[in-house]
């Protein structure tokens, strides 16, 4: 392995998106070799040791400082592309060729990107200059083919070789923009063929593309996979990838790091995986092209200092910051993907589905009211698929009921004593969003001499004086404490709905959250109760039918009567973790295995 | 003629008693929204619990305090060269006609008690309550007040383990911060080279 202290740092100057520093880059990282992202004179500085410019155009554009600084500096003599005249693109060679030939210092080389390259500008130009050295091949990989459709600015996907097609793969060829991948990632993962009509520059990348993949990384120390949270209403996305990390933890070496938007980033913390916790733009009230502009740098070299395997994305709009980070020079070894729930309102915004083929895999966490889904994802059909796997897992939870503890010791901890008591759970909201849910629940549980406590998020901000017939505690995670209860009455969200479902067996009333954009709380509540396996309230119900139904329910939670037909199925937190070290695992050059 | 440049003239100078009738009325929600605001964090605060976090993990699932790898300063800073700087919000408890004119400065907030949190909050947002004078950006070393002061609408910055002076070859940058000064004590921990604030 390489000592990372006698590793070059190489400076790269590109333009933004070029696929050649995005091959090239992985090249030099795959050598143990440092790579940072340059634009000016201050870099010669002392922050690299060597530069290579991915283009003759760009070299020329940067002469006046490229000349006078003291490193070796390599420039890339580029193939005409197909928008050049030829005497536009002989000119440009020449001049750069003429710069570089008369640089006091001489310490700037011309290469060309393959043999094949180097002959033909020796044709056209007369120049001799050095081809880079292959990208090194991995012969044993089987790749998908993929064609270049330069008219419409896409490549096609073939099917899976071998003919075995998976479920997931459409039967026709599957689409992907032409630069919405880094070239070291597509490189890895398809074998490109030359584009038609010719295009000398494009055909020279492809080329050197299909040299083969960048061999495995020997940039030294353990590779991390990143967690993306984002900034969700409450605690669920930061909630399910922390059970997922932890599954991670038991099949990988490397550690787990969260890039988390949450303010409940010290949970994570407390769990031991490392973050670094970022705000949003709305957060900080701030134009978001520009914080998208800054957080793409900060995540594209925060991937590089962690040596990231792979980067999950738990959440519904995935922010384009972080497929921006993965297509900067250096980060075409990670793989990508998004972990996205089903059950979406048919309000929902499907927007954020466009985005798929930026994925090596979407990962849905399984849905106990499935059958109530009303298909909203299905229902899409992104322009593009790429190369995304698609792959189902049963439902997260982050607990097990070997976590939890008994009644006595729950109650113990909660301080909560003898009598009959429900656990109110209602999401993040503020009392005032609840009011009129909440004095109905109050009078009916009163009514029933049921005792009320709230467990809410301690994220949330401090409640005021307790309402008469309503305690609160603030406490993560609620499901730690299910134990303590003899009935709950709760929102419908993936984790609490989860949660509820399979480690509670008391008596349980969903009283959905109708309001969001996103998840079908309501689809879920429902079937929850068409099940037997929860009662539920809708906001709809004029006031005396929820008074009913609050007041039927608190009696059965006096009876501690829960049903006994709830499913029992295996926690899919390990079915995901194995899924995300597999994609990992594709640039890992020992396999990551414990 | 006379008569419509008259009337030009009239709509005109009613068109400009609305507006700034508008920016008083604007002001005013402004100014009400920061007392309201400030009286709830007074009250947050005040309770005791403000950064009690009651994480109550199973052991299985718990696990030491770790870092992220940090980013090298020397890159960072020369990436972030080219960058305009992103707006810094006042903050929820405080209101002033034009924000984004006043200075930027970073605040940095060591490991503490819920307790001395408490009274040193207290007392450098009483002051930006009732007179703000600069925009503050929380420099943390803990996690702890994240919670609380990004739900008050402050920038916060966590150091997960970086040496201050090598956050700042981003963070200066990034929020055109010109100082940064101790939370207790208001010492001068860090200065960009040409900050003119005293």
């Amino acid at each position: 392995m390489t000592d990372p202290a006698k590793a070059r740092r190489i400076g790269l100057l590109s333009l933004p998106m070029d696929p050649v520093a995005q091959l090239y880059a992985e090249t030099c990282r795959a050598a143990g070799h440092r790579v940072v992202g340059i634009h000016g004179p201050e870099a010669a500085d002392g922050l690299v040791d060597a530069i290579v410019v991915t283009s003759h155009r760009m070299f020329v554009a940067d002469a006046a400082w490229l000349c006078d600084q003291p490193h070796p500096c390599d420039v890339i003599l580029r193939g005409r592309s197909q928008l050049e005249g030829r005497d536009a693109w002989l000119g440009g060679i020449r001049l750069c060729a003429a710069i570089a030939g008369q640089s006091g210092a001489g310490n700037i080389r011309l290469r060309a990107l393959s043999a094949q390259s180097a002959a033909a500008l020796a044709d056209e130009t007369g120049l001799v200059v050095t081809p880079l050295e292959p990208r090194v091949a991995d012969q044993t990989k089987a790749r998908r083919r993929a064609t270049i459709d330069t008219e419409s600015g896409v490549i096609r996907v073939a099917p899976q070789p071998g003919g075995a097609a998976r479920p997931d793969d459409p039967p026709e060829d599957r689409t992907l923009p032409l630069h919405a991948l880094n070239w070291s990632r597509l490189a890895d993962r398809v074998t490109i063929d030359a584009p038609d009509p010719p295009d000398a520059d494009l055909a020279g990348i492809v080329a050197y593309a299909n040299a083969g993949r960048a061999a495995a990384r020997d940039a030294g120390g353990e590779r991390a996979i990143v967690i993306v949270v984002p900034n969700g209403v409450g605690l669920g996305h930061l909630t399910r990838m922390l059970a997922v990390a932890h599954e991670i933890g038991r099949l990988w070496a490397g550690p787990v790091v969260f890039w988390c938007f949450s303010r409940g980033a010290e949970l994570i913390e407390a769990a031991g995986h490392a973050v670094v916790h970022r705000q949003t733009a709305e957060h900080l009230g701030c134009e978001s092209a520009a914080w998208r502009r800054w957080e793409t740098l900060a995540f594209a070299r925060f991937l590089q200092s962690a040596n990231a395997a792979a980067v999950v994305y738990d959440g519904s709009a995935p922010d384009r910051f972080m497929a921006a980070a993965l297509r900067e020079p250096g980060n075409g070894g990670i793989g990508f993907v998004w972990v996205r729930r089903g059950m979406w309102n048919e309000k929902a915004d499907c927007a954020p589905l466009e985005d798929t083929h930026l994925f090596d895999c979407i990962l849905e966490p399984g849905e106990l009211a499935a059958e109530a889904d009303k298909g909203v994802i299905d229902g899409y059909t992104p322009e593009h698929l790429g190369l995304a796997e698609f792959v189902a897992a049963p439902p997260v939870t982050l607990l097990s009921r070997d976590d939890m503890p008994a009644r006595r010791a729950a109650r113990r901890d909660l301080k909560i004593g003898r009598g009959a008591t429900c656990m109110v759970s209602l999401g993040s909201d503020v009392f005032g969003g609840h009011d009129l849910l909440i004095s109905t629940l109050i009078a009916a549980a009163r009514h029933e001499r049921v005792r009320l406590v709230w467990l809410r998020s301690p994220l949330a901000p401090m409640p005021g004086p307790d309402r008469p017939g309503m305690e609160v505690r603030q406490v993560y995670p609620v499901s730690r404490y299910f134990n303590a209860f003899d009935g709950v009455v709760s929102a419908a969200g993936y984790n609490s709905f989860h949660e509820l479902m399979l480690l509670y067996d008391g008596p349980v009333l969903f009283a959905p959250a109708e309001n969001r954009l996103l998840d079908d709380q309501a689809a879920r509540a429902a079937y929850a109760e068409e099940q037997g396996w929860a009662a539920s309230i809708r906001s709809a119900d004029p006031a005396t039918v929820q008074f009913e139904k609050l007041a039927a329910f608190m009696r059965s939670v006096r009876r501690g009567e829960g049903p006994a037909n709830r499913p029992r199925v295996a926690n899919g937190a390990a079915a995901i973790a194995a899924r995300i070290v597999d994609v990992a695992r594709r640039s890992e050059p020992d396999g990551g295995a414990r | 003629m006379i008569r419509r440049s008259n009337g030009g003239m009239g709509a005109e100078t009613r068109s400009s008693e609305v507006i700034e009738d508008l920016s008083r009325q604007v002001a005013k929600k402004g100014q009400r929204l920061a007392r309201l605001e400030f009286r709830n964090f007074v009250q947050e605060i005040e309770s005791g619990g403000a950064f009690d976090l009651n994480v109550a993990l199973p052991p299985r699932l718990s696990g030491p305090v770790r870092h992220a790898p940090p980013a090298d300063p020397a890159v960072a800073r020369h990436q972030a060269s080219r960058e305009a700087p992103l707006e810094v919000p006042l903050g929820d408890i405080a209101w002033t006609e034009a924000p984004h004119a006043l200075p930027v400065y970073g605040i940095h907030c060591p490991a503490m008690g819920g307790r001395e949190f408490a009274v040193a909050l207290l007392r450098l947002l009483g002051d930006h309550h009732r007179k703000p004078l600069v925009r503050f950006v929380f420099i943390c070393d803990t996690l702890t007040p994240i919670p609380l002061l990004g739900r008050y609408g402050f920038a916060v910055h966590y150091l997960g383990g970086e040496p201050l002076q090598d956050a700042m070859s981003e963070l200066s940058a990034r929020f055109d911060i010109g100082q940064v000064r101790a939370l207790d004590d208001a010492r001068q921990l860090w200065r960009r080279d040409d900050d003119i604030g005293q």
